[in-house]
């Protein structure tokens, strides 16, 4: 190609892609080097790509300083599996390797993935190589390519889910990276003498950004289909599957102090049979993938080209690409984004129980063992495992004779499933400190008690089994999907937090900024007048999320282009 | 002033003279700045030619700046980029530095320097500013009377300690001495605007560059160099000179089951000098709860005077806690502690070569009054102690770089014998009681078969524990001397986590290529056994091509251990890789001895 890149004016992570020779960088010396627990600067850009982010414990950042020590670092291995649907034999794999390689626990993430922390980079290849033993891998679960495919996660709410699952493995595979540096560097596999190494539909700086992709069941919007940047909502006629709306744009990502960033809730744009949705993906992806910005990382998404070339400009552009028109969108009702949980009986006469994980973590705490719970599950369940995108899992396909068994095993280990508050049932945390380097606050180590201190005023006005979404992310980069909830808290600094209110339990409208930088005691403050007058006043039926807009304490955020932080 | 040589209008003219009624020095200075800025703005391209013709001929700055700046986002370094083409055009020399790469004991050397710095957090500096920030706050900043600086700092009013690293610098810098040459500014998100504005204020108001030096000295100005001053005493074993602590700080880990400390002293004014390899003596004093046991096992009474000569008269207690060795038996003091006491258990025992050996490794003196009881008159006992000897530590700085001030590395000696926790005399102390600001009395000892190699010539250095504590003073001295390359260290001890003394110079050092090979050897990590001997057999072929090549070797750290297995696997490779017989390897060691290519200091 004589086209020259001009790399000044690039993002620099750019020419990093470009010359890491397909993604393998200098990532084999780096793993070898024994004065550093960490990897090569350039190398951190590389690893993404292959699941796996370089991180430090930033509880000791400050202490590990002053004794002249560099950080503690140790890697994040996020699992790449599409719909989060696991054997209990996988299971089991990724909980002794939880105990083994990393800080005894498992993170399950908000998009149906296994997250492994705290693993030291002499261990990294072990720990890899086993994941891949059991047939899961951590292949551009990171990185600037599509990233883990979500879908409806529920087989008891829906019979179509097989489908689903199907479809969003079916894309998943399609957009995988095509170079062998993962074989090579992980698993030990010789480059093949003469075998060329292409990316024919990445190039070799693969996408301008991370790139998502969900697929919702209504009236479940259990994967928050407008967040992503790119969604399918299966439209259900005459008892199947006709096809799928298409969501372009979503995107929750912004930074603090650049208005340029914003969240975005994505817009339907259209319709397309069940046989067009890997061409209608493709597509989408080529156009950002060709029209994205490259020289600024922080508005590189699919929803800054949007509003950049405007959505009228997109359409166009992808029919130009698809060579035809998607049909136009058909109707559909969403009522919700959070997951039902219990014991459900599914059109395929097996049972499924969604169990509530707060913040997403499987671990044993004092009292509550839960990695242990789910450990004897996994051996005596005789169905699988489906992780949801609300953090918590379900045991899918299991018979009435095992029913009752793991009953017993969750009894046993006192993680039967209680009665939850409305709030906290609908509530999510990122991870946050003390491993995230992007976080200024605690999340997921501490939205808990504050959930405790406002189920006790829920209380007092008969709130306690009122569903209300709340969640909380350590910064504004959004793995939490905080942008969608009806309470989102955002840290700003250690114990402060910006309070947005407004988003729809739906999920299909951003909610807006309230109070700014405020500690656990104003946060209690603010939201209790609220509370009572939601209490007193709100209509029949009426959501948290539609009433703080109705008694104007926020202004409803109608474009993502207003949000501010 | 006629009205034409004003070009103002009739309303211009209104407005200026309301806006000066009231106008504070503070605020001209500002507008100086901002109208300097807008005429740039409009004129800009024109003035730009105008100055690029004269370059050729004006090559001599008008000014030096220094700009330094710590930066979160990106934000600080984009300001302080700007601020060099700024002052690049009106003929400033720059040397423009992020935070992370200067040395702030370079400040007294400045003319003019100009700080971007901004805050995160609880009022943090950004991670690359955190050292230069602790030094200018701490205590250590000297005088800084002939600096011009400026300050800006940025930040985000929706945070508590709105840019409280900048005003923290700034309010440090000026306690100095140094001269302010615009007020500190202090920005919001919107920074553009008053950034430009201090920067055309700092430029307006830059000190000359200092073209006659000479002149500077006939002013009577106080010497700045304060290393060339004689001081009025030598100090020496016999008066050691009392060094205060700058900083102590625990350097392994919080899962360590070590405990060293990094300790920083002044030398500043004692006139006591140094090279690298050289060690820092230092006079202590014995653990209190091990005193305060003797004397009650030997029943003394701890205020009973005890007189050495006419002057010289302290009570049992300061006789036995500052002037006697007691955490450490040796041979010559059993053998006297026996002719005292006839004592038939102890005659056995100093029959027993072997048995011997292993009561005087860890026994101190109360070992021997509870094991060989006597009724002791307290003049006598002192009489067969030996005089507290100094403490040796292996420097761990050079001078070249920390200008007066010593470092050294101490590992904490702790262990239990007979169910007793003992403790070293000095380590414990410097571990324990000692706190920054204390005075330590100390001197120096030349060690000059440790010596760096002239002319940047290849050195390995082999080191173990705080046996790697040279090896910074080296390191430290080739660095300031911008040697890079040759160097190649090999550092052993228990776990990478948290015994891993000083990794984050090393890994600066090897960054900035004056480390040019790092291996290490940590024995816990795993569960065979690794020290430096193995790394060492490990790159055998290399380390053989490098002593070939002239490289010097060194090896320091635990005689008992480390000495004896380096020295033989030293020998394996020269053997091996030579292609020689035993007798020959020795002979060849032997001779790298005498040529200096192999320098041992072990303890």
């Amino acid at each position: 190609m004589s086209e020259t890149i001009d790399w000044q004016t690039l993002s620099e992570v750019e020419k990093i892609k470009h010359d890491s020779n397909f993604l393998r960088g200098t990532l084999t010396e780096s793993l070898a080097d024994p004065v550093t627990g960490a990897i090569a600067s350039n190398d951190t850009q590389i690893s993404k790509f292959h699941g796996i982010y370089q991180q430090s414990n930033r509880d000791l950042d400050k202490e590990r300083k002053l004794q002249k020590l560099e950080p503690e670092y140790s890697f994040l291995i996020r699992v790449r599996m599409p719909g989060g649907m696991v054997t209990p034999e996988q299971w089991l794999n990724m909980d002794s390797l939880a105990d083994k390689y990393a800080n005894v626990s498992l993170k399950l993430t908000t998009r149906q993935t296994f997250q492994l922390h705290g693993v030291l980079k002499k261990n990294l290849k072990s720990t890899i190589h086993k994941i891949n033993e059991s047939l899961l891998d951590t292949i551009s679960a990171c990185g600037d390519v599509n990233r883990n495919v979500m879908c409806h996660a529920n087989p008891a709410e829906s019979p179509f889910h097989p489908e689903v699952i199907d479809l969003a493995k079916k894309i998943g595979s399609h957009f995988l990276p095509e170079t062998k540096a993962y074989h090579e560097i992980w698993l030990d596999k010789k480059l093949v003498a003469g075998s060329k190494t292409v990316e024919p539909f990445y190039g070799d700086r693969y996408l301008p950004r991370k790139f998502k992709i969900g697929i919702i069941i209504p009236p479940s919007n259990d994967c928050d289909v407008f967040s992503q940047d790119l969604g399918f909502i299966a439209i259900i006629e005459k008892g199947k599957i006709a096809g799928y709306n298409v969501v372009v744009g979503g995107g929750l990502g912004s930074t603090f102090g650049i208005p340029e960033t914003y969240p975005r809730a994505g817009d339907v744009i259209g319709f397309c049979k069940p046989e067009q949705v890997v061409d209608v993906a493709e597509k989408v992806v080529a156009v950002q993938r060709d029209k994205g910005n490259r020289k600024d990382r922080k508005v590189a998404r699919l929803k800054y080209t949007i509003d950049r070339l405007g959505l009228d400009w997109f359409q166009t552009e992808l029919e130009k690409y698809l060579g035809y028109s998607p049909g136009k969108a058909r109707p559909f009702k969403i009522t919700h984004t959070g997951d039902s949980y219990g014991w459900k009986k599914g059109t395929d006469n097996k049972w499924h129980l969604t169990c509530f994980v707060e913040g997403g973590r499987v671990k044993n705490s004092n009292g509550k063992k839960m990695k242990d719970a789910l450990r004897d599950v996994a051996q005596i369940t005789d169905g699988h495992f489906i992780l949801t995108g609300n953090q918590n899992v379900i045991f899918a396909g299991v018979s009435e004779i095992i029913k009752p068994k793991i009953n017993a095993v969750l009894k046993k280990h006192n993680v039967s499933p209680e009665s939850l508050s409305g709030l906290r049932k609908n509530s999510i945390a990122c991870v946050a400190l003390p491993t995230c380097p992007l976080a200024f606050a605690e999340a997921e180590r501490y939205l808990p008690t504050l959930v405790s201190k406002i189920e006790n005023m829920l209380e007092k006005h008969n709130l306690l089994k009122e569903d209300i979404v709340i969640r909380m992310t350590g910064c504004p980069n959004g793995c939490g999907r905080p942008y969608l909830a009806e309470i989102g808290l955002i840290g700003k600094s250690t114990g402060h937090y910006n309070l947005y209110l407004g988003g729809s339990f739906e999920g299909d409208r951003l909610n807006n900024l309230y109070r700014e930088n405020i500690s656990e005691e104003k946060i209690l403050k603010e939201l209790q007048p609220l509370i009572e007058d939601f209490a007193t006043t709100r209509k029949n039926g009426e959501r948290f999320g539609d009433f703080v807009i109705r008694k104007k304490y926020v202004k409803e955020i109608k474009e993502g282009k207003e949000f501010r932080h | 002033m006629s009205s034409k040589s004003n070009p103002l209008t009739d309303k211009q003219k209104i407005a200026l003279n309301e806006l000066v009624k009231e106008v504070t020095s503070e605020q001209i200075t500002w507008l100086n700045g901002f109208l300097e800025g807008r005429l740039a703005g409009m004129n800009g391209r024109a003035v730009q030619a105008e100055f690029s013709a004269a370059e050729t001929v004006v090559n001599a700055a008008v000014a030096n700046l220094t700009i330094l700046y710590g930066t979160e986002t990106g934000n600080a370094s984009e300001l302080a980029k700007k601020l060099k083409e700024k002052a690049l055009f009106k003929n400033v020399a720059v040397n423009l530095l992020n935070m992370y790469d200067y040395d702030p004991r370079k400040l007294k050397e400045e003319e003019n320097v100009a700080v971007i710095v901004s805050t995160h957090g609880e009022g943090e500096p950004p991670d690359m500013a955190e050292d230069f920030h602790k030094f200018v706050t701490g205590k250590r900043l000297s005088k800084l009377e002939n600096l011009h600086f400026s300050v800006l700092a940025l930040g985000d009013k929706s945070y508590r300690n709105f840019c409280q690293a900048g005003e923290e610098i700034y309010n440090a810098i000026k306690k100095s001495g140094a001269f302010p040459v615009t007020p500190l500014v202090k920005c919001d998100l919107n920074y553009e605007v008053p950034a430009e504005v201090w920067m055309n204020n700092l430029l307006l108001n830059l000190t000359p560059a200092q073209t006659a030096p000479a002149f500077e000295a006939e002013s009577g100005a106080p010497a700045a160099d304060r290393m060339t001053e004689t001081p009025a005493e030598e100090f020496s074993k016999k008066n050691p000179f009392h060094a205060t602590v700058l900083d102590k700080v625990r350097i392994t880990g919080r899962d360590s089951d070590k405990e060293v400390y990094h300790l920083e002293l002044s030398l500043e004014g004692s006139g006591l000098t140094y090279e690298p390899g050289d060690s820092l003596c230092i006079f202590t004093k014995n653990p209190p709860e091990l005193v305060e046991q003797i004397i009650q096992k030997a029943g003394f009474d701890p205020e009973k005077k005890v007189v050495f000569s006419e002057e010289d008269e302290v009570s049992v207690l300061h006789a036995l806690t500052y002037r006697f060795e007691v955490t450490v038996v040796t041979f010559d003091m059993l053998k006297k502690y026996y002719e005292q006491t006839k004592n038939e258990n102890l005659k056995k025992l100093l029959d027993d070569d072997k048995k011997l050996d292993e009561y005087l490794y860890g026994s101190d003196l109360l070992d021997l009054l509870e094991d060989f009881p006597f009724n002791w008159n307290v003049n006598k006992l002192l009489d067969i102690l030996r005089p507290l000897p100094p403490r040796l530590y292996s420097i761990s700085s050079s001078m070249e770089r920390v200008g007066e001030e010593v470092h050294i590395t101490v590992s904490v000696v702790n262990f239990e014998k007979k169910n007793r926790k003992r403790t070293g005399a000095c380590s414990s102390n410097l571990a324990g009681e000692i706190d920054i600001e204390d005075e330590i009395p100390v001197y120096i000892e030349k060690n000059p078969g440790f010596r760096l190699p002239a002319n940047g010539a290849k050195m390995i250095m082999v080191g173990a524990g705080t046996g790697i504590a040279p090896y910074r003073a080296f390191m430290q001295h080739r660095e300031s001397l911008g040697i890079t390359g040759n160097t190649w260290l090999f550092f052993g001890d228990r776990r990478f986590n948290s015994d891993f003394l000083y990794q984050a110079e090393w890994l600066k050092l090897r960054e900035k290529k004056h480390l040019e090979r790092m291996e290490v050897a940590f024995s816990r990590d795993q569960t065979e056994k690794v020290y430096v001997q193995h790394k060492l057999i490990e790159n055998q072929k290399e380390i053989f091509e490098w002593i070939e090549n002239g490289a010097v070797v060194y090896l320091c750290g635990d005689r008992r251990n480390l000495a004896k297995d380096v020295n033989k696997t030293l020998l394996d490779i020269i053997r091996t890789q030579g292609g020689i017989s035993e007798e020959q390897a020795e002979k060849y060691l032997k001779n790298l001895k005498r040529e200096k290519r192999y320098q041992v200091d072990v303890y």
